[in-house]
Formats: structure tokens, sequence, C-alpha cells
């Protein structure tokens, strides 16, 4: 079983595409510096200022244009970025980053600790308003700044995943200064200390930022400048890359690339397959809160099928949350299998608990509305009544958040770290628990694992934790979501991180 | 002429209330509060609650818009709920690009069709296919027509690029390659319809005394089509063409999505999608007006072209 996914992930990593397109550097090429990368993004962004990013999708420009306090590997390992290196107490209450000097905002200030400080602190203030102010209060009682290169977060209680955090939106450096100048309009002209500089943003259509002459890391970046301009969906940026107006497009289905396979000059690159596409399920509300029906429906799901038509077969099956790859991922674990006469007969059992016609909610995106065409034909075939009810995107969180929608197919990204994801969407205390999952043994073996900083030792707390999660059943399990980036062949190092997330610092244009 | 625009512009401000109070009342009632997509993946229950109050949108809806009216009055549109830019802003850089690209489609459409359709030499090969492209036009949905043209000009040809928008400041010819495939996706469905109400009227015309007369004083064929039909044929031509500048400034959305263009018609959408209500309002506001101000323009038009409507 090991061998048979290691394989799996060794052929959907390798590059797909013989024709001149080479995926990372090859050790004789060196890294040419010049040239512009037009990058196409699927959502336009609100803002960017990452104290108000709501959405992973948002991502992009703020990478280049801010640098993070750590940084992300591709299996998510926490590497050195603004801070050189870290330290966690013992009991894990306290947190010390040591920052790396010289480094400079785009307006000519120095980032220190006083400004990471005010940062974090921004972030907290009440009178800001930023999403990321109730995950963080629930983790940091203060922060402290005690010589310009030392920053101290002093916790409520030990919280692995904050270092994960400080990797992404919660960790993005901004200027105080530019803040001050421009108020309320510093998402329209942000100012961090990343390795480009903002240029300019004309809403709807695309964002430029320019390289930074005076980052702080020697030699880099390589692009003089990026583009990322607005693709409403894949049907517009397939056209763009094969006439050469775009240099990158990610977000596209299996379907979408295969009009480029044939493309000579264009390579492609499967993303890690990350994502976890699952049905949920409100789990304390009827027909839902019977295990049996669940394992009914469970048993009647087979997402070989749904892989094999969604995803052209490219796509793992998923047995549990969590792909391999990544550290807490448990190759023994195996969710229900396909076996739709023992579905039958639990159903049988049930009986007329079974008969309730439930709602399955969609949203008008191509990959939800397939999985969900496909679960209720499933679902049908052994006597359950489904009915699909369509819902726009916009309102799609918020229905689920309160309470109107009860049984419907979502797609989490992984976090760098287990306590991220499994305590917000498994704990029952959490607020982000949209099945109303409850199990107190869960619930115990998530906050032990989270009080060692020890990784060895939470391993077994995760697999078990993860076991009951898998055997519940708050959620169905479908598959890991593989989407491609497609590219010019001479678009160079573009390496996937776990969250898929498109980076492109470290990107360069052969000639 | 003037006094016409004059009044016609006085009305533009009751129909302007009316129109954003029903666009507000029905996709506020409809669709509630923007609290939740603003929060996003943030989204609890109780930050839901707090945003609700904080931004007092569990007010009544009436209560809601006669703020917004009243702030409005004053020239204070507010700021976008998405991304808290001023709604002028917003509105200001977008609102050139779809007049531009609507105004150019239209007039395009019409020389066109008209021009056209008044030929003489030729007819029975250019009419023909003039019809074959007013069917085409009215027919073929301006999605499948406008990924059909990147496909044949940009992808095989490479002669336009595919991204329809290029600033002004990049130079006027660069301005035009890029505008002309969207340009041409948008005005197709205009000059279908306008080729039809021309054809029609021009047939019409052509059956009058005065044209007889025409002929029998030995004058040229064109001459007597350009110079003694066209000008009565163009007339519901006009009419409609201030119909169809009305519906453009609303914006194409469509082709501004296919196309890349930074213009009002997506945001529109994505205001009302998201509930961005100051964005909605501001674009709701404008494009009733534009279109007021259109309709005159084209009876103004026709005033001018028809010396029998002035006298009265």
């Amino acid at each position: 079983m090991l061998r048979r996914d290691l394989l799996k992930l060794a052929l959907l990593s390798s590059s797909p595409i013989p024709f001149g397109g080479a995926l990372t550097a090859s050790a004789e090429e060196t890294p040419r510096s010049g040239g512009t990368l037009v990058v196409a993004l699927q959502n336009d962004t609100k803002s960017l200022d990452p104290t108000f990013r709501i959405n992973f999708s948002e991502g992009p420009p703020l990478y280049l244009i801010f640098n993070t306090l750590v940084g992300l590997a591709p299996d998510f390992t926490i590497i050195p970025e603004l801070a050189e290196h870290w330290e966690t107490s013992s009991d894990g209450k306290t947190l010390t980053l040591f920052l790396r000097g010289e480094v400079k905002f785009h307006d000519g200030t120095a980032f220190d600790a006083k400004v990471a400080k005010w940062n974090i602190e921004r972030r907290l203030d009440e009178k800001v308003h930023s999403p990321s102010r109730p995950q963080l209060l629930e983790m940091v009682a203060s922060v402290e700044a005690p010589s310009d290169a030392t920053l101290v977060f002093n916790l409520k209680s030990s919280s692995p995943s904050l270092l994960g955090m400080l990797a992404q939106r919660e960790g993005c450096m901004i200027s105080p200064q530019a803040v001050e100048k421009y108020g309320a309009d510093f998402g329209q002209n942000p100012v961090g200390t990343g390795p480009f500089v903002f240029k300019s943003w004309t809403q709807g259509q695309q964002i430029v930022v320019e390289k930074n002459r005076e980052y702080w890391e020697p030699g880099k970046p390589y692009l003089d400048g990026v583009t990322i301009m607005l693709m409403s969906n894949s049907a517009v940026g397939i056209p763009r890359l094969l006439t050469r107006e775009l240099d990158f497009a990610s977000a596209l289905s299996p379907l979408d690339v295969r009009a480029l396979t044939q493309a000579r000059d264009i390579a492609l690159s499967p993303s890690p397959g990350s994502r976890w596409m699952s049905l949920q399920m409100r789990v304390d509300r009827p027909p839902f809160d019977n295990i049996k029906l669940r394992q009914a429906m469970a048993y009647a799901i087979n997402r070989k099928h749904m892989v094999d038509i969604i995803t052209n077969g490219k796509a793992p099956v998923a047995e549990g949350f969590t792909p391999p790859g990544l550290w807490w991922y448990d190759p023994n674990l195996k969710s229900y299998p396909y076996d739709p006469d023992k579905s039958k007969a639990l159903i049988a059992e049930l009986g007329s608990l079974a008969q309730a016609e439930m709602q399955l909610a969609t949203q008008p995106v191509p990959i939800y509305q397939q999985v969900t065409q496909l679960a209720q034909e499933q679902l049908k075939a052994v006597g359950l009544k489904v009915n699909i009810v369509p819902v726009s995107m916009n309102d799609w969180y918020p229905m689920l958040i309160q309470g109107a929608i009860s049984f419907l197919p979502i797609r989490w990204t992984q976090r760098p770290d287990p306590d991220g994801l499994f305590t917000y969407l498994f704990d029952s205390k959490s607020s982000g628990n949209s099945s109303r999952y409850k199990n107190p043994e869960v619930d115990q073996l998530l906050a032990e694992a989270r009080s060692i900083t020890d990784q060895s030792a939470r391993i077994p707390l995760y697999f078990q934790a993860q076991e009951l999660m898998t055997h519940d059943l708050p959620y169905i399990p479908l598959f890991f979501s593989i989407e491609f980036a497609a590219m010019q062949s001479n678009v160079r190092n573009y390496v996937w991180i776990a969250d898929e997330v498109p980076r492109f610092r470290e990107v360069w244009k052969a000639a | 002429m003037l006094l016409i625009l004059a009044k016609r512009l006085v009305w533009a401000v009751p129909s302007a209330i009316l129109m954003t109070a029903l666009l507000f009342f029905s996709v506020g009632g409809l669709l509630g509060s923007p609290a939740g997509l603003m929060l996003g993946q943030d989204a609890t229950a109780e930050s839901i609650a707090e945003l609700n109050a904080r931004l007092g949108f569990d007010r009544p809806l009436v209560m809601q818009y006669l703020e917004w009216m009243g702030k409005a009055l004053w020239g204070d549109l507010g700021r976008s709920y998405s991304t808290h830019q001023t709604v002028g802003q917003i509105v200001l850089s977008s609102l050139p690009v779809t007049l531009e690209l609507g105004i150019l489609s239209i007039v395009f459409a019409g020389v066109v069709a008209i021009v056209v359709n008044s030929l003489t030499f030729g007819r029975r090969l250019i009419r023909p296919v003039a019809t074959a492209f007013a069917m085409v036009g009215i027919t073929l949905p301006n999605f499948a027509l406008g990924l059909s043209l990147v496909f044949i000009f940009s992808v095989e040809l490479g002669w336009f690029p595919s991204i329809g928008w290029a600033p002004w400041s990049e130079g006027l010819f660069t301005h035009l390659r890029h505008i002309l495939l969207p340009l041409l996706t948008l005005s197709a469905y205009y000059y279908g319809s306008f080729t039809l109400i021309y054809r029609a009227e021009y047939d019409a015309v052509s059956e009058r005394q005065f044209v007889m007369v025409a002929k029998a004083k030995g004058l040229g064929e064109t001459a007597i089509s350009f110079r003694h039909v066209l000008p009565n044929a163009i007339l519901p031509v006009i009419t409609y063409l201030g119909l169809s500048l009305g519906q453009l400034m609303g914006g194409a959305v469509v082709t501004e999505s296919l196309f890349s263009i930074p213009g009002i018609g997506r945001l529109l959408v994505n205001s009302i999608l998201s509930r961005d209500y100051p964005v909605m309002l501001a674009i709701g506001m404008i494009t009733i007006t534009a279109v007021v101000m259109m309709n005159a323009f084209a009876d103004a038009l026709y005033a001018a072209a028809n010396p029998q409507i002035r006298l009265e």
C-alpha cells in the first residue's frame, strides 16, 4: 500500500512533457536574470493588504510584495525567511524568533523586531477588524521585542500551528510608515520587504510588480517584473498561453489541459495533489446524525470511478484527510471501501430513516458540480434519495457557517501543521467545525498533541485521532484534487508548495 | 436641441432614485447582508453578527437605503465593502473603458450596416453576404463568436492579441490592435439588427414617389441611394441606436470577461454577487443616467435628421 502510493506520487510529480520544458533547473543551467513573467490569476484580489486577506487564492501577489516571518518548503517544513532561526520553550508557551538584520522596506524604512511587533499587534487590534484576529487571539497572549533582532511571542498555551501561520498571511510584514501615509488606501499601495515592488493595479485587469533592486537576498529575484493578469476561466487563459501573451496559468483541471498536451512550447506541471475533496454532512441533524446512514453512504460512493471521470484518473483517492508526503500521513489508514451490497444491507436495516430526501448543495464550479452529480448517481443506485440544490459561489461559505446547508462537497487546503486543520474542523469547540462533529476522545488527543513539541511523539496521537475521525465519518473522503499549471517552456524553477498557492519568487526565464 | 437634453437630464434624477431603490430592496431583500461574504473563510456565526451590528446591516432596509441616498446626494458615494477603495475611484477607472467600447461598437455596427446596405453596385453579391453576416451576428451568442475570433485571429493567425485592452498611453495603434476583436464581437449583434431594420425601411422608402422622380430626372443609382433614400431610411435606425447605446452602458459582461477588459459590466455583476452595495448602487445610478442621456441624444439626432420633427 505504501509502495503503491509512493509510486503514484512519483508518477504525479515527474515531468510528463518531454519537449524542451524543464520544470526545475537542471544542474548545468544557471539562472538568468531578466525578463517579465506574465501569470494568470483567477480571482481578482480584494486588497493587497495581507491584514485583510481572506481567501487563499489572493496569495500570489502578496508573496511577491511581502516577506513572511518564516517560509515554507514544498513539504511544509518551516524554513528561515525574515527570521533566521527560532526557539520554542519546553512548555511550548514561548516562541522566540531571531530576525535577520539589514532588511529594508520598499519605502526605505528599516524592518526590525519592533516593526514585527507592530504588525502582529495590528492584526490583534480590535479596531482594525482583521480576519486573522480570532485565530491569533486564541493563541497569542502578548508580543514583545526585547531587542531589534528578537521577537518573543507569549502564548496562552502550546500552539504548534502558530509557526505555520507566520509563514502565511499572518506573517506578512507591512511597513508602518506606509500605513500611516496611506491609511485605508494601503490596500491599493502596498509596501513590503519582498523581492518585488508594487507598481500598479488596474482593477479587474492586472497587477504589475517590479524587481526590488535592493532585495536583501543577493542576486535575487531573477525576474525584472511580474504582471498578474485576471483570467476569468481556463477557456480564456488557454488561448493566451498559445499566443504567448501569458507565460503561466494555474488552476487548470486535468480536462482543461488535454488541449495543451500537444502544444510544443508549453510545459505542464501537476500540483502535489494535497487539496482534500470530501462530502461534508451536519452530523448533529437528521438524517445525518445516524452513523449507520453515513456508513451506508460511504459504502455507496465509488471514489475510483469519480477520480476516473473528473480527473481523467490522475488524482489520488483519499482514504483520510492527509495526502502522502506530509509527516502526519498514515499509510495504513483506510476509509470505508466501495461496497454497494453492504450499503444496501445497512439501508434495509435502517428502514424509514433512510427514506428522507437529502439536499446536496452545489456551487457553479465545474469540479463541485461533477462531484455532486456523481455522488447523487451513486447514492441513488443504492436506494437513497438525493436532491441537488444549487448555491451561488458567494453565498457558499456564509450559508455553510450559518447552517443553511447540511450536505455538500467541500475542498480544504492543507496547513503546515496538523493541529491547524484538524482542530479547526474536528475539535468540538472550534468555530470552524461546520460539521458539528463531537468526539471527546478526539478533542483530548488533539489537545495532547498540541501541547507536545516533539514531532515523533505527536505522530501516534494524530494517527489515533485520524482513525477515529475516519471511522466516525463527519466527512466522506473522496480524493485529493489535482490541478495543473501550464507555462511556456522557457519558464524555469517553478515549484509547487503543498498549499497549492503559486509562488513565483524563485522563477527565472531562459532565453 | 439643448433644451431637449436639459429637460431629459432633469428626468434622470427621479429615475435614478427609483431604480436604485428597486435594486437595493430587491438585492438586499432577496440576498441579505454582505457580512458573511466580507468575512469569507473566517466567517463564524458570532463574527457575522458582530459585523452586521457594526456596519448597520441589521437595520431595516428602508433606513439603510435612506442613509445611502442622503450621503450620495452630497456626493459621498462611500467605500466598497470588498476593496475599501472609494466608490468614485473604482467607477471612474472603469467607466471610460466601457463607454469607449460601447460607443465604438455601436457606431461601427451602425456605419457598416448602413453603408453596406446602401451600396448599389455588386448588389447581387453583397446583399446575400451582408445578410449572412447579419444572421450570424444575431443568432451566434457573443461568447461563442468571441472565442472563435480569438481562436482564428490570435491563436492560429497571430494577427491580433487576445487581451482586449491596452491603455492609451501605449500608443494609438497598439490600443486599436487590442480593441479590435472585442469590438467585432460586440458589434456583431448590433450590425445584424441594424441591417434588418435599415433594410426594411430602405426598401419601403425606395418605393416612394420621390425616388421615382429622382430616377426619372436621371440621377445615378448611388446618388439616389445615399443622398435621398438613406436620410429617410435612417430614422428608425437612429432610435434603435439610442436604445442600444443605453443598453451597453450597463457594460457587456461576457465580452469584458472574455477579453479581460476592465470595464463596468463585470464590476456590476461582481458587486451584486458580493452584495457590495455602495458600488452596486453607484453603478446603477450611473447606468440609468447614461441611458437617459443616450436616449436624449438619439432624439436630438433624430430631430437633426428629420426637419419635419423640428418644426413641431
